[in-house]
């Protein structure tokens, strides 16, 4: 019996030795992981910064009827965005962001008023025109579920918004032409969570998350009197599917569901027949592709609103560049 | 139970198509650069892709910028392209190209005042949506054969056909009366019109390829595009009755102008799987003319030049990514957009021995 008991105590010494182990990373493959296999936050004392730059036109919406029609009259606008971001890991678990906005937008209208019984005809241009910071944010997220290679990982995260942006029209030459606020004027949280699960060379994941506004006073309008202005509270629903089509290029699918309630100025949603606010929402798909360098990540996308209700039709290009330290 | 039948024989003829062959280890080795100006012989390439163009400036008569969204009619234009090319042999390539695009362009409200009221007595809005398939291109690529690959030189005649009708649909004006509760009366002009050219032209052009030192390329390229004969089109005029338009067509007869199109491009591979290209490119058309206002009038002549900046990501033998960037920087008569360009081109043999494990 005891010589049984010894062969198998030597059997399964002999078995665990032989058997396979998970492979052991060098903290270099750590740092140029894609971002398939790099873990849900950043790994202890990694630091990754980066520059994402976005672009879009405001041509198209997606009216009440969820139809897609140019907007009314010649309104036409562009707006591009240039975030710096800034990432730390804490702990292998802990993770903590700041992102630096800079933010420019363009907006034109026009339209003729004509009199022909006093042979007066008059164009009016509202052009406004703002570049400048916007507001700053700072992110901390923390792994609840630690993932790895085959186990899921849940992650809540908490992003507050600091109005540093200017939050009033400046440069007012008068009612139609001035400098557009580059920042919202509000103090806003946004709590998320998110599901992550690596199946090697997929990666996909479902996240939700609730954006609330604190509200603020400010000028929607140069020459007019500061008003209590609130943004509507968004709830956002997304879903990604990302694959490796080699080692070093991924390409990222997402899928997003954003719903906005209605903007308030003094409680209601309206401050002039100019400036309705609605509830609106849309589904929106973000095809992308990245490119993994070493430490360097190059991702673009395009993201293209199908379906919505009140929101801008036209798709929004990013391109994004990190590195980790 | 049909479509299902469909759908597996889809499927099974897809994975039959990419399976490997032995003639894929001949782009797996090629950059960019050492790529030939024709396909491989059995080579089938699929070329997609989508450029969105900002269209906020035009040059003048006399080559200055205008800004268009000062003059509120900046607009947007997406373009969805597709291109198929086939290698017959290593020196001819047989091609097919069809793109489709749209724009809308919207102009100043205008608000009329016939009365002392409060509000405008009317309200009028004009806007042109330019949709549909641009001509389909039918055309081949012949090398001429050297003893060297430093030096590469194709011709390529080609046809354009006018696929697609380029009749713009008839006009969907409205017009709402006014009443007490809404004293205005709102009147929006819509027009159609087509993206085709809609007239049978011939092409023809030549490229010329240099193989320099250091794996850097520089190609120069020619084409000229003429129309083969006077076509005909319909124009719409419209006339109220009551809060109803009704619309007539006039037949017009127009005639094409003749382009000359011209690249000059340099690439170079940065890594093996990444190519950089900076190309100036232009096109100039001039002679035509068109009896659309009722008179013949000569088309005004057109020349736009451009920079472009690019790259090419070879993802795989067979997949290959591709972006521009497009910056007008000279004209005359035409519309200056900014674009940007995403490509995707897909590769295979799909007549070869596959490879059986």
């Amino acid at each position: 019996m005891k010589r049984i008991f010894t062969s198998l105590v030597f059997l399964i010494i002999v078995c665990t030795s032989f058997s396979q182990e998970e492979d052991k990373l060098l903290v270099a493959e750590i740092k140029q992981s894609t971002v398939i296999t790099e873990p849900a936050t950043l790994n202890r004392g990694f630091f990754k910064i980066g520059s994402e730059f976005t672009y879009a036109v405001e041509d198209r919406v997606l009216a009440e009827s969820g139809k897609r029609i140019y907007s009314t009259g010649n309104g036409w606008g562009r707006s591009s965005s240039e975030n710096l971001h800034f990432y730390y890991g804490a702990t292998n678990r802990i993770e903590f962001g700041f992102i630096l906005p800079y933010k420019f937008r363009s907006m034109h209208y026009s339209y003729i008023n004509e009199t022909p019984a006093s042979d007066t005809s008059i164009l009016i241009k509202w052009k406004t025109q703002g570049n400048g910071i916007g507001d700053i944010q700072f992110t901390i997220r923390y792994q609840i579920i630690e993932g790895s290679k085959t186990k899921p990982s849940l992650t809540a995260g908490l992003t507050t918004s600091f109005p540093t942006g200017e939050k009033n029209p400046t440069n007012i030459t008068d009612t139609l032409i001035f400098d557009y606020p580059t920042g919202s004027g509000e103090i806003s949280v946004a709590p998320e969570l998110t599901f992550r699960k690596i199946t090697y060379p997929y990666s996909y994941s479902f996240s939700s998350c609730f954006l609330y506004s604190f509200g603020c006073e400010k000028k929607m309008l140069p020459y007019e009197n500061t008003i209590h202005f609130k943004s509507g509270s968004r709830f956002i629903l997304s879903c990604n599917f990302n694959f490796l089509l080699n080692d070093w290029i991924a390409v990222q699918n997402d899928l997003t569901y954003d719903n906005k309630q209605a903007d308030t100025y003094k409680g209601t949603t309206m401050i002039t027949s100019f400036m309705p606010s609605n509830d609106s929402w849309a589904l929106i798909y973000t095809p992308g592709i990245s490119f993994q360098f070493k430490k360097i990540r190059l991702a673009q996308g395009v993201s293209i609103p199908i379906i919505g209700k009140f929101w801008i039709a036209d798709p929004q290009y990013r391109i994004m560049l990190q590195y980790i330290l | 139970m049909r479509l299902l039948v469909l759908l597996v024989w889809i499927f099974m003829a897809g994975l039959t198509l990419n399976a490997q062959t032995l003639r894929d280890s001949i782009l797996v080795n090629e950059r960019k650069t050492d790529r030939p100006l024709t396909l491989h012989k059995g080579q089938l390439q699929f070329n997609t892709g989508y450029e969105i163009s900002v269209i906020s400036k035009e040059y003048d008569n006399s080559g200055s910028t205008v800004s268009l969204a000062d003059m509120g009619i900046a607009s947007i234009l997406h373009k969805y392209c597709l291109e198929l090319n086939y290698g017959l042999l290593d020196f001819i390539q047989t091609s097919i190209a069809l793109n489709y695009a749209r724009r809308g362009q919207r102009h100043e409200t205008l608000y009329l005042w016939t009365t002392n009221s409060e509000v405008p007595d009317y309200e009028v809005t004009y806007f042109d949506e330019y949709t549909g398939f641009e001509d389909i291109y039918l055309g081949g690529v012949f090398k001429v054969p050297f003893e060297t690959d430093r030096i590469e030189i194709t011709l390529s005649p080609g046809i354009s056909l006018p696929l697609f009708s380029n009749k713009p649909d008839a006009p969907e004006n409205s017009i709402v009366l006014p009443t007490e509760a809404q004293p205005t009366t709102k009147i929006v002009y819509h027009s159609h019109q087509r993206m085709g050219n809609g007239s049978l032209a011939v092409k023809a052009g030549t490229t010329f390829l240099l193989r320099l030192p250091g794996n850097i390329n520089v190609s120069a390229r020619v084409n000229y595009s003429g129309p083969f004969s006077v076509s005909k089109s319909i124009r719409w005029i419209h006339q109220l009755e009551g809060s109803d338009f009704i619309y007539d067509d006039i037949p017009y007869e127009y005639l094409l102008g003749n382009t000359w199109d011209y690249k000059a491009d340099m690439t170079f591979p940065v890594i093996s799987w990444f190519s950089a290209t900076l190309s100036w490119s232009g096109r100039s058309t001039s002679e035509g003319w068109s009896e659309k206002t009722g008179y013949r009038i000569k088309n005004p002549d057109v020349r736009l030049s451009v920079l472009s900046v690019g790259y090419e990501i070879i993802a795989s033998g067979r997949l290959w990514i591709s972006e521009s960037m497009n910056i007008p920087i000279s004209g005359k008569n035409q519309l200056a957009p900014f674009s940007i360009y995403l490509g995707v081109c897909y590769n295979l043999f799909p007549f070869e021995k596959r490879i059986k494990y």
